[in-house]
């Protein structure tokens, strides 16, 4: 019983920061409850017996990830920014009706898959790293080197893109090189 | 336990509506990236459910993979914002549309 009121807490938690995030006039609110709803969906996992899941969602998503947001949030000085101009656009109104279809449509998916979802073993099974480790490691081995290429593209092309003045920098440097 | 499957994907669900609703209604391109972001966790909801379930490793290989490729897309993304900040005074995602021209 007392599991199940934890539960409904944290579906609503999730359910209100989700929503904050949108709604949030300013940016660093919006990454805060961003921060919110993953710490909540990591309880989420330790609730489904999901502990590894759940360290990755903290250590990677709510620590590296929104630390990057953070980072970039006060380098541009998002919050003393103008206010952005109010046109009116009537296509967001039409992206609210595309969101809420496929709300209804992925929900009524659930819900038609209803019965033979409650009659899964819920929640006992405890999947192991090594269990994890193995499958990635033969299975889905190439899907793990060509994600580790990316990341490294990933790294090469942030530090490419957000340098200012690549070129101008590097002759500088060929220029003076006792600067550093 | 039996409640917390079909309860965990209609919370994915609705997350995940309320993340494309976000990137369609927000203009400011750092938010839309967080709710893009709710997007990709509503998905790890839905494999980490499903997986436990199973008791299937599967679901977490997978939400390894996405763990990774959301950190990717961070990256380049946040470094695109900056350069593009650097050009304008804000990152409006109406005023970039100079494809559509």
């Amino acid at each position: 019983m007392l599991i199940q009121i934890i539960y409904g807490l944290f579906v609503a938690i999730a359910l209100a920061s989700a929503l904050m995030v949108v709604v949030a006039r300013k940016a660093i609110y919006s990454a805060l409850f961003l921060v919110l709803t993953m710490v909540t969906i990591a309880c989420m996992f330790v609730l489904m017996n999901a502990q590894l899941a759940a360290a990755l969602q903290i250590i990677v998503y709510a620590g590296a990830i929104m630390v990057l947001f953070l980072f970039v949030i006060m380098l541009l000085n998002l919050g003393r920014q103008p206010p952005l101009s109010h046109r009116s656009r009537p296509v967001r109104w039409l992206g609210l009706v595309f969101a809420f279809g496929i709300a209804l449509q992925m929900g009524a998916l659930v819900f038609s898959m209803k019965n033979m979802l409650m009659a899964m073993p819920g929640g006992a099974a405890s999947i192991t790293i090594e269990q994890v480790a193995r499958l990635i490691l033969t299975d889905y081995l190439y899907a793990f080197e060509m994600v580790s290429v990316l990341l490294l593209i990933a790294v090469v092309g942030a530090v490419v893109l957000a340098r200012r003045n690549l070129v101008q920098g590097v002759e500088t440097m060929i220029e003076k090189p006792d600067v550093e | 336990m039996q409640y917390m499957i079909p309860g965990n994907l209609i919370l994915a669900v609705a997350i995940f509506a309320i993340g494309a609703g976000g990137v369609l209604w927000r203009r400011d391109a750092i938010t839309m990236f967080m709710c893009v972001e709710l997007m990709f966790n509503a998905a790890n909801l839905g494999f980490i459910t499903l997986t436990q379930s199973l008791g299937r490793p599967e679901g977490v290989a997978i939400f390894l993979f996405v763990i990774t490729i959301a950190a990717a897309e961070a990256a380049v993304g946040l470094a695109l914002f900056i350069k593009i900040f650097d050009d304008r005074e804000k990152i409006d995602a109406e005023d970039l549309n100079l494809l559509q021209r």
